[in-house]
């Protein structure tokens, strides 16, 4: 194998990883504040009637 | 030919070592991770909190507390001195405890503490805060030097971390001849200031501090008395008294602790005018101590625990240290006998006064003049009875009607499943308003050597509203009959029943000022007679069956045939402890503690959980009380399309499935339950993880009874409420409620759904390092306050573990100590709060004891658990182990899970030492079906205080509505951040190999 095909997919490799990391984090944010903003649609205030 | 290890080898051995040294930290890090989740959830992403909510609840709370010392504040002498006039606006404030409040129990410890809201000093109230808001003023002179002899350690602003357990019961008191501190010129003008002196005496405890502990003190020139405890007097406090007491007209002792201590003082140092027990009052319950001491309020407070001259007169005192087990096998551990048997705390007292005990006692101590006074009897012996309490005006009492009902209706006699009626009208006949108390003791018949009866003991009790001068108020006070029942384990009365009896004879009602003393009333013919009423029963009546459940009761616990192996009273062939009777009460200061024995084979085979016992019970075909166990075939992760909640609100199926327990729909609702959401829910320590299957969401759950607060104590926190004892001491139920309905507030404010509290064991002993955070001596008192605070705390929509079942009455050695007690005591006194908690408050949760029930782990008593809990108390709800790892691997949640219960805390299933079982779908259908109620259990404890807070706030009557907020997890930012960098350096060992293995072609250089 060249150097220079080498280099290619070791870049790639890394390429890959850093995209596969912001894709995981980015899904799994958005996935909780979907969580966060049903239940904070759930959400009522304590109310006092004393 | 020797080997060539080329450069290239030694790169690609390298590579591959730190390759797999990256994947092995990786491994190590994530597992740690994945063990720790809960503490790292609880640290580094707290549950969201509501802020808008909370600074309502914290209003309220606030104001609560401030109720609850207006009305648990007990006057305990008086000559007059208070309240004091509106024009006596300085005062001096002496005692070096002034300046470092107890605003609750201290310890390092997480259970119970009280902390500022905020972590701001600026939101505790202590008693100059509170004299100062109230327009008074005080002598900042003495303030200041108090301060300069030692600063205050201020706990409520600590870290659990930061306190010492040695220092928070270490005293501090300058000497007052010390001309270093109280040099003549602060003397001379503190008696220029003011004719009143306020003087502050606190004793502080905790979890794992015992207050017998030898008195530690610590400042300059202090005399050494190590002879004493804690809870006595230290001498430089005498002093100090003794010069106040000489110098200032007005004398007030404040005693701002809930502990029962020595309080001799307060009748053998001349010139105290009054004083009053505040307990701990919380961050902001001092605020009330101005408005008792000025009048604007009136005290209506009673004690709920006995005040004696000499606390060692008791056997339950006597018998307060654990023995060790001597020979081979057990001597690591150690026993407690509770030898006083029924007769704990008044019931002692009382009933040996009724035997002329104490005929031969005396005490000088002075009278109301300040003269002495030789005193015998009883009234040398007990200071402050249960129930005592003064108020600033008086009350007159007359008996309306009297009768028996049963189920709303008029009965001519007595029924067991029944109830007697005393109508009290109380008329407040001085000339300030106030509230009184009603309370109800009864005497039962007692015939020697038979079943064991209490002289007295409290079955009812109520409080009137408050009374303007001249008003009054008709009470209608409920005894239960159920309450009047005497357990007979041994069938003492030789009738052929063990079990719950009303033996025949004459029953008294006496309505008391407090367990000793009867009021006067004044009977249908207009004549001034005793309180007392009484009805008679000819022929005794056995009770076979709960009265709430309609279920069989007897004896579990009791002989040869003990569910758990070996008796509850550890009575052997060889071995007896010597419990007290009535028949003939032996000489207390003749015995001098539980003496050490050898553990018998019998006990030393039933003492621990191993793999055996845990496979035979497995296996078995019936369980331990008889009935067949469970054969079928269990189904897991079936999806039936039922949901308990839909966008984080409970569905109409939640609130149908949390009204009834045994609605069948509850069965198809489990099938949808997978074994790994059941094992999770068992494993998970702060709450129950979200169980998707059926749409249940993650619940949090932490400790303080007295306050509510988000993880490791950190802030916000919710109230810091006075402590249980005071609450107790209101003896006011409808506050009791009140109060459980404000914790609920709280709780829903910072995002808690389960409360580990409240702890209802007794106060066995004065010097139980949690007595602050129980309610009191008696079990009737306990149950009926943490009844309704449970009931309170439900209809706010949370759910509490009511702790510590059972019998863990003593901070030393409660770490597997064995506990042994008659089964009629454990009953009558040590279960009989969880009972009515359960019963009458409708507790959906328990957590079992560090100690041991008899001789089996507390969480593994199958006789108290499934046998009284869930059989004949009908508990429905979760229950939980206390805190696994303090007491080693003995406390397992393998063992508890085959005794009934459902969750561990922090411990996990196969946890214990040596033991491996499977919690699967090949585990045998026991097993498997009791992991389904595990699930049932935990689902019905949250579903039923969510039906019952709709209920609730659907009610038109209800004074307050508490709309749930619900909780919101915080993004779990760690777990994102533990997936990449598992991805970064899993990639990175990768691409390393790589480049260390793929053969690369080297360019070849011209001319080469």
């Amino acid at each position: 194998m060249s150097k220079k095909l080498r280099n290619i997919i070791i870049f790639s490799l890394i390429g890959l990883i850093l995209i596969a990391i912001g894709i995981y984090s980015l899904v799994a944010y958005l996935n909780y504040e979907g969580y966060r903003k049903t239940m904070e649609a759930a959400i009522a205030t304590v109310l006092m009637l004393k | 030919m020797p080997l060539k290890i080329g450069k290239k080898m030694i790169l690609r051995g390298a590579s591959i070592l730190t390759a797999a040294v990256v994947v092995g930290g990786l491994i190590v890090g994530d597992t740690l991770v994945k063990n720790n989740e809960s503490n790292l959830n609880s640290i580094l992403c707290p549950p969201i909190v509501h802020q808008d909510s909370l600074v309502v609840s914290r209003e309220t709370g606030q104001k609560m507390a401030q109720q609850i010392v207006e009305e648990g504040a007990v006057l305990l002498k008086n000559n007059g001195t208070l309240p004091l006039k509106a024009n006596n606006d300085k005062v001096n404030i002496f005692g070096w405890a002034s300046i470092d409040w107890a605003y609750g129990a201290n310890s390092s410890s997480c259970s119970g503490r009280v902390m500022a809201e905020d972590s701001k000093r600026e939101s505790l109230v202590d008693i100059y805060d509170a004299l100062t808001n109230y327009g008074i003023k005080y002598n900042a002179d003495l303030k200041d030097m108090y301060t300069r002899y030692a600063n205050p350690y201020v706990y409520a602003l600590k870290d659990p971390g930061s306190v010492n357990n040695d220092a928070v019961i270490t005293l501090h008191e300058p000497e007052i001849s010390d001309k270093n501190y109280y040099s003549d010129a602060l003397l001379a003008d503190a008696e220029a200031y003011s004719d009143t002196a306020i003087v502050v005496i606190t004793r502080n405890a905790g979890e794992d501090i015992p207050a017998d502990r030898a008195m530690r003190k610590a400042g300059k020139n202090y005399v050494n008395e190590s002879n004493k405890i804690y809870l006595d007097l230290s001498i430089e406090e005498e002093h100090l008294l003794k010069y106040v007491g000489e110098t200032f007209d007005k004398v007030v002792v404040l005693v701002n602790s809930p502990a029962a201590m020595d309080l001799s003082f307060l009748n053998t140092i001349p010139g105290i005018g009054a004083a009053l027990q505040v307990g701990f009052t919380g961050t902001h319950g001092a605020s009330a101590i101005p408005e008792l001491l000025y009048g604007e309020k009136n005290p209506s407070g009673h004690l709920v625990d006995t005040y004696t001259y000499d606390r060692s007169l008791s056997f339950a005192y006597r018998a307060k240290n654990a023995a060790n087990f001597t020979g081979s096998g057990l001597s690591d551990k150690k026993f407690f006998e509770y030898i006083e048997n029924i007769y704990v705390g008044y019931r002692w007292y009382e009933t040996a006064d009724a035997t002329y005990y104490w005929e031969d006692y005396e005490r000088t101590l002075l009278d109301e003049d300040d003269k002495e006074t030789l005193v015998k009897g009883y009234d040398a012996v007990v200071q402050y009875p249960f129930g005592y309490g003064l108020s600033y005006t008086d009350f007159e009492y007359k008996l309306e009607d009297s009768y028996f009902t049963k189920k709303g209706e008029e009965i001519s006699d007595v029924d067991v499943e029944g109830e007697y009626h005393i109508k009290l009208k109380v008329t407040n006949t001085g000339d300030r308003k106030g509230k009184d108390v009603a309370q109800v003791y009864l005497e039962a018949p007692y015939h020697k050597f038979q079943i064991e009866k209490s002289a007295k003991a409290l079955v009812a009790y109520e409080k009137t509203i408050e009374l303007e001068p001249g008003k009054s108020e008709i009470l209608d006070i409920e005894i239960q009959i159920s309450d009047c029942l005497s357990y007979d384990c041994y069938d003492l009365n030789n009738n052929g029943h063990t079990g719950y009896e009303l033996d025949k004879g004459e029953y008294k009602f006496h309505l008391g000022k407090n367990s000793h003393q009867d009021i006067e009333m004044t009977n249908s013919e207009n004549e001034k007679v005793k309180g007392v009423l009484s009805f008679e029963v000819p022929t005794t009546i056995n009770v076979m069956k709960d009265k709430y459940t309609n279920n069989d009761v007897d004896n579990l616990f009791t002989g040869d045939d003990a569910i758990d192996g070996y008796p509850i009273d550890a009575v052997e062939d060889n071995y007896e402890p010597e419990y007290i009777s009535r028949a003939e009460f032996p000489d207390v200061e003749e015995f001098n503690g539980t003496k050490s024995r050898e553990a018998s084979s019998k006990l030393k085979d039933v003492y621990f959980f191993d793999q055996a016992k845990g496979d035979a019970w497995d296996n078995a075909t019936t369980d331990k009380f008889g009935d067949p166990v469970f054969d079928e075939t269990v189904v897991w992760g079936k999806e039936n399309n039922m949901r308990i909640t839909e966008d984080g609100k409970v569905t109409a199926l939640g609130y149908e499935l949390g009204e009834d327990y045994d609605n069948p729909k509850w069965e198809e609702l489990l099938e949808q339950v997978t074994v790994d959401e059941v094992t999770n829910t068992i494993n998970k320590s702060y709450g129950t993880p979200a169980v998707n299957s059926v749409g249940k969401p993650a619940l949090n759950e932490v400790d303080g009874p007295a306050q509510i607060k988000c993880y490791y104590q950190q802030p916000p926190r919710g109230t810091g409420y006075p402590s249980a004892v005071v609450i107790a001491q209101t003896w006011n139920k409808d506050l009791a409620e009140d109060f459980g309905l404000s914790f609920a507030m709280d709780m829903n404010s910072v995002s808690i759904n389960g409360l580990w509290g409240w702890g209802c064991n007794l106060h066995r002993t004065p010097v139980g390092g949690r007595n602050w955070e129980y309610f009191s001596e008696d079990p009737y008192m306990s149950g009926k306050t943490l009844a309704g605070a449970v009931r309170g705390l439900l209809k706010g929509g949370r759910y509490s573990y009511i702790k510590h079942f059972c019998m863990n009455e003593s901070e030393a050695s409660k770490k597997e100590g064995f506990t042994f007690t008659t089964e009629q005591a454990l009953r009558e006194c040590y279960f009989k709060p969880f009972q009515m908690g359960i019963q009458e408050g409708g507790a959906v949760g328990i957590m079992t004891s560090f100690n041991r029930i008899g001789a089996v782990y507390s969480g593994g008593s199958e006789a108290a658990i499934t046998g009284v809990a869930r059989k004949e108390w009908g508990f429905k709800g979760a229950i939980i182990t206390d805190w696994a790892d303090q007491g080693g691997s003995y406390m397992s949640i393998d063992q508890q899970f085959r005794a009934g219960g459902d969750l561990g805390m922090n411990t996990s299933l196969n946890g214990y030492s040596g033991a491996k079982f499977s919690y699967n779908a090949n585990a045998t259908p026991r097993v498997q079906h009791q992991m389904k109620e595990v699930m049932h259990h935990v689902l019905f404890s949250w579903l039923r205080c969510q039906y019952l807070n709709k209920q609730y706030n659907e009610n038109p009557d209800s004074k307050t509505k508490v709309v749930q907020t619900g909780s919101i997890e915080s993004y779990k930012w760690y777990k994102t951040v533990l997936v990449d960098v598992n991805i970064l350096l899993g990639g990175g060992a990768l691409i390393f190999l790589l480049l260390a293995f793929i053969p690369v072609k080297e360019k070849k250089v011209k001319g080469e």
